[in-house]
């Protein structure tokens, strides 16, 4: 038998065996790869050569030595795991194996080129050196997946990704700006730990009269750690005041940075939501329920229907959210309320609430008021004839510039726009329009009624695209459907002239879009986030306790979806896959006509 | 290095007057611009996402067109009987084998600086950062260089490059199903896991990381394919 096939069928037992995780089929393996050295030696042993013969002995050995590195051997020869012996056998026996089959087939290789002619000396010597050269390239592959082996246990990175380097947004650096002096801010990490290099210059961005920073290690200071009942290192403790007894709000971030990517991408919203808890008094915001409206709560109903993000963004901002019924509605919104908000109301308002709707803004109130197509008109009306608005017929589609969802005729009504005015209820709206338009599901269009109230002022801060269209329920754009910008929201104010009595002016706030404040839109939409935020900011200014406050949804910061419109879809297909690659083909073409003539 | 470098000019210049090479380039091109438009303009994803899934297709086609260029270096000179040249040039078989591995390399490098107008067009509605976008072309170099190495070592081994591109493809292919080869085997799992270039080490550049294994891991494996095609060529010099 010839030894070529004995080593050929080892090798198959090894893969098998490998395949198998079979140390039997191993053993048999390294036993034939030993018969085959032996029939080697036995076919050399006339010519008087023994370089061949070496070979293929140590690479017999090397298959023992490789087979005793395996796990079921490990145990069977009761070698103790993660010890020197293990680490070396390891190492060494595939190593081993891989060097000797190397040379081996390299120096078989080169003899079979000279079969014919039968070995000539000069033949040997250029196998004994094609074998060398074959062990030259092992030892560099065994040399390679040393370093890496070390690369990895030295594992340095570097991280270039976008949020890698936690900076505090404008938002907040305006926020700590308007703060009392004496706030403070202790994280608890130990000297060096890589998250708080990564926190440190977010608190060098804020650090100044207004707020102190302190770095502390939980276990140098167990009397602190104590008090504050803290469980370990990972967490930012921010104080209003000086002493440990002063009111303080806890944000966890956590000691593993893998796992921590996540927290740092919001620490800073929650961050400002600590101070925004410490340092101004709690306002209250309340939800109209019983007319159909957007549930407040995050389980109920579909996306589009539920407000988790429009509630959770008031929160942030220390502003509670109640539901306000509606028999206490329609005796009238309570005092201490500064805000009243009505999300969808697809029933409508009574007569009395709506009396009393009209009354609370009038006296000061401020009101967000989110309404679409559907719903009851009888209901709605009323409501929007006393802020001198009245709300158009037919929904609004766009004939391009809308979203690109289902790709088909029903995308038409998912409008899109970014043409804000410069009011302050889309101030940061308008500030971020490129990458910020507004999204809406089923728009109407809203209109100034003809009748002038005193003192009441009526702008229209977000308007639609020329090519949107009010339409008739087909779907289809007729002659006397006309292209033009709609208006898409407004905003009302009630001046104390026209109003004595009132203690300050009040606000409406109208979007013609009932599924604007909801989730489906919010948490994709980075348009309608600032404009809700925004629009609340208005509408809060001036009420309840301490400075301003900049209400903050999640910001430009957070990584945002790509939204666009078809009609830039189209532009950007064409234009990069072959507008862009056709200098390339126009010039190959070129040369190729070059190169016949 | 200085034949090295004579080597490789000799090669970009080949590429730069033939139609072979714009074409490979516009292609590629076309190709990454389609898979990046149905990744952006299919569902609505965030910014870092739309770049993590460009630069994991983009790692594929580079390691195809890497296989796809190899069989230029050494397969199609030896089938057209033009490797003599080389072959018997005072050169050493390692500034030959570094030669025509650069002169390909710099060819995929210039096709892909030239799709950083894809990463860009994020920009217009999202925003990521310049640095991820940087890690993440430092690594789709990598995944250039060091499946080009494999690739002309197969190219230098077998002299019919249709087989040369198939034996490259697989050997390319088997590396990248190491991980699911290894989520089998329990004896085997870290080895199989880490020898992807693309799924395993290619991860943390999509990322914005720069790790420092998975450079040392393209950086070996490079090293490995050049070596190996300096050991066969100095095999068929000695013929």
């Amino acid at each position: 038998m010839k030894a070529a096939s004995l080593v050929l069928a080892g090798w198959v037992a090894f893969v098998v065996a490998a395949a198998l995780e079979a140390l039997p089929v191993a053993v048999c393996g390294a036993v034939l790869l030993l018969v085959a050295a032996g029939v080697t030696f036995a076919q050399e042993r006339p010519l008087g050569t023994a370089f061949r013969s070496g070979v293929y002995g140590l690479h017999g050995l090397s298959a023992l030595l490789w087979v005793a590195s395996w796990e079921p051997a490990l145990e069977l020869f009761g070698v103790a795991p993660a010890s020197a012996a293990e680490a070396l056998l390891r190492w060494c026996g595939p190593a081993a194996f891989l060097l000797s089959a190397l040379a081996l087939g390299a120096h078989e290789l080169r003899l079979r080129d000279g079969a014919f002619a039968g070995p000539s000396k000069v033949l040997r010597a250029q196998a004994s050196r094609a074998a060398l050269r074959a062990v030259a390239f092992g030892s560099l592959l065994v040399f390679a997946a040393g370093v890496f082996a070390a690369a990895r246990r030295w594992e340095q990175r570097i991280d270039l990704s976008y949020f890698a380097e936690t900076l505090p947004t404008e938002a907040t650096v305006e926020f700590v700006a308007a703060l009392p002096e004496g706030y403070r801010a202790v994280a608890f990490w130990p000297e060096g730990h890589p998250l708080w290099e990564r926190l440190e210059p977010y608190f060098s961005e804020l650090q100044g009269p207004k707020l102190s920073v302190e770095r502390l290690d939980h276990m140098l200071e167990p009397a602190l750690v104590r008090r504050l009942r803290l469980e370990g290192n990972g967490t930012v403790v921010v104080f209003a005041g000086e002493g440990e007894d002063a009111p303080r709000e806890s944000i966890e971030v956590g000691l593993d940075v893998a796992s921590a990517r996540p927290r740092l991408r919001t620490f800073d919203a929650r961050f400002r939501e600590a101070l925004a808890v410490l340092s101004t008094e709690r306002r209250e915001l309340l939800l109209t329920v019983g007319h159909g409206e957007r549930s407040p709560s995050a389980q109920d109903g579909d996306a589009g229907q539920r407000l988790g993000l429009f509630h959770q963004g008031l929160r942030r901002a220390n502003v509670g959210m109640r539901e306000l019924a509606p028999e206490r509605l329609a005796a009238g919104v309570p005092a201490s309320a500064p805000v009243v908000a009505a999300v969808g109301p697809d029933a409508g308002f009574s007569a009395e609430e709506t009396e009393s709707l009209l009354r609370f803004v009038q006296g000061g109130g401020r009101l967000l008021l989110v309404v679409g197509s559907e719903g009851d008109e009888a209901g709605i009306a009323p409501l929007l004839a006393g802020l001198g608005l009245q709300r158009l017929p037919g929904q609004l589609l766009a004939e391009r510039s809308h979203r690109v969802e289902q790709h088909g005729a029903g995308d038409r009504r998912r409008l899109l726009s970014s043409l804000y005015a410069a009011h302050p209820s889309v101030r940061r709206a308008h500030q971020n329009e490129r990458r910020a338009p507004a999204a809406f599901e089923n728009a109407v269009a809203l209109a100034p009624t003809e009748d002038a109230a005193p003192g009441r002022r009526v702008v229209f801060p977000l308007r639609s695209t020329e090519d949107v269209w009010r339409d008739d329920g087909d779907g289809l754009r007729s002659e006397n459907e006309r292209l033009e910008a709609q208006r898409l929201m407004a905003a009302v104010e009630f001046g104390r002239l026209g109003n004595p009595g009132a203690t300050r002016e009040g606000r409406a706030v109208v979007i013609g879009d009932a599924a604007f404040a909801g989730d489906g839109l919010l948490r994709r939409n980075l348009g309608n986030q600032l404009v809700i935020a925004d629009s609340l900011q208005w509408l809060l200014e001036g009420v309840g306790g301490g400075p301003s406050r900049r209400l903050g949804v999640e910001l430009p910061e957070e990584d945002q979806p790509i939204v666009h419109s078809r009609e830039e879809d189209r532009l950007l297909f064409y234009g990069t896959s072959f507008g862009a690659p056709l200098p390339l083909f126009a010039i190959g073409l070129w040369l190729r006509r070059r190169r016949r003539r | 290095m200085t034949g090295a470098w004579l080597i490789a000019r000799r090669e970009l210049a080949a590429y730069a007057k033939t139609p072979a090479g714009y074409f490979i380039a516009g292609g590629a091109l076309v190709l990454l611009a389609l898979l990046f438009h149905g990744v952006a303009l299919g569902e609505r994803r965030a910014s870092t996402q739309v770049l993590e899934i460009f630069l994991l297709n983009a790692g594929f086609v580079v390691e195809a067109a890497a296989v796809l260029l190899a069989q230029r270096l050494w397969a199609r000179e030896a089938a057209e009987g033009t490797d003599a040249l080389l072959l018997t040039s005072p050169l050493s078989d390692v500034s030959l084998a570094l030669g025509k591995f650069l002169a390909g390399w710099v060819f995929l490098v210039l096709i892909i600086a030239l799709s950083l107008y894809l990463p860009g067009l994020i920009f217009v509605r999202g925003t990521v950062s310049f640095g991820h976008i940087a890690a993440g072309y430092l690594g789709l170099f990598g995944v250039a260089a060091s499946s080009l190495a494999l690739a002309s070592l197969a190219s230098a081994l077998v002299p019919k490059p249709f087989v040369a591109t198939l034996i490259a493809g697989g050997v390319i292919g088997l590396l990248e199903l190491g991980p699911s080869l290894g989520a089998q085997s329990d004896m085997h799992r870290e080895l199989l896991q880490s020898v992807a270039p693309v799924w395993s080490h290619f991860r943390s550049f999509r990322r914005g990381l720069v790790q420092g294994s998975d450079v040392a891991f393209f950086v070996l494996l490079t090293t490995l394919g050049i070596a190996g095609t300096a050991l066969v060529i100095g095999q068929r010099r000695s013929r």
